[in-house]
């Protein structure tokens, strides 16, 4: 699958070009987190109920699948999906109904799916502004985290790429 | 101890210019100015001019804060990203090959 990527999103659904293939690919990692999002959205795309939920969840997944494997190593450090601070340094995507949030390093050429998450279906899920700013009060904690993980997957002058 | 916003700030990039003034703004000046410039007729602001750069500056600003106040609105996101980073601390990652080659297999 890997080998191979996908170019399909959602019937219908335009995905855009084909990026230019690199001669210095990124390398694309899921954390345990994001990992375990995404083997439930395969294992529901994959079910053998024809219902419309199973189709919905088939193209939701494609649209994931297309994301992860394709548009975000083609440009992982797309302005267009950068974080502000805290997150600074962090992206975001918006596809169909799923949020994808990703760090990468350039001279790594890595990239790291932090998190593939729903967007709340109802605003009684979403928190109101006095929780937004308690969690812009740990602004150091994500910051230091970035910067950390950076750090850790600079290579020595002498690495390479496998 | 006063709050930074209590503190009058100039910015001297920012030119007040009236109206018949724009007639004197060219393409070479536009292009070689870094200035913002606030028309104003008659004292009253009407527009601002600024360079095309700055305003792709401020656009994507405004976005990634949009961004991420949308995520940190979202209690399962942040949650998702506070694990994930404590699963990078732990070396808790796997490649995208491995996963779906995985999970290929487990289908077959």
């Amino acid at each position: 699958m890997a080998e191979k990527p996908t170019r399909h999103g959602a019937a219908g659904a335009p995905t855009g070009a084909t990026p230019p293939v690199s001669p210095n690919p990124y390398r694309v990692i899921l954390t345990a987190t994001s990992q375990a999002a995404y083997e439930a959205m395969y294992a529901l795309s994959v079910s053998e109920s024809a219902s419309a939920a199973t189709k919905n969840a088939h193209a939701e997944f494609r649209l994931i699948e297309d994301a992860v494997q394709r548009l975000i190593p083609a440009n992982p450090a797309d302005k267009r999906y950068a974080l502000g601070e805290p997150l600074a340094g962090a992206f975001r995507m918006q596809r169909g109904h799923t949020r994808i949030c990703w760090i990468s390093n350039q001279r790594g050429r890595l990239v790291v799916i932090l998190s593939i998450v729903k967007a709340p279906k109802s605003e009684a899920d979403v928190k109101d502004a006095d929780e937004i700013l308690s969690r812009l009060v740990k602004a150091g904690f994500y910051k230091n985290d970035i910067e950390e993980w950076q750090r850790l997957v600079e290579p020595s002058p002498d690495a390479t790429i496998q | 101890m006063p709050m930074v916003e209590d503190f009058p700030t100039i910015d001297p990039s920012v030119r007040h210019i009236g109206v018949s003034k724009l007639r004197g703004l060219n393409a070479d000046k536009l292009r070689e100015t870094e200035d913002t410039f606030v028309i104003q007729d008659n004292d009253k602001p009407l527009a601002v001019l600024l360079t095309y750069d700055k305003f792709l500056a401020m656009q994507e600003k405004i976005r990634s804060v949009v961004n991420v106040v949308d995520l940190l609105r979202n209690p399962a996101e942040v949650a998702a990203i506070e694990s994930a980073f404590a699963d990078v601390a732990a070396g808790r990652l796997k490649p995208i090959e491995t996963i779906s080659e995985e999970l290929k297999k487990g289908r077959g």
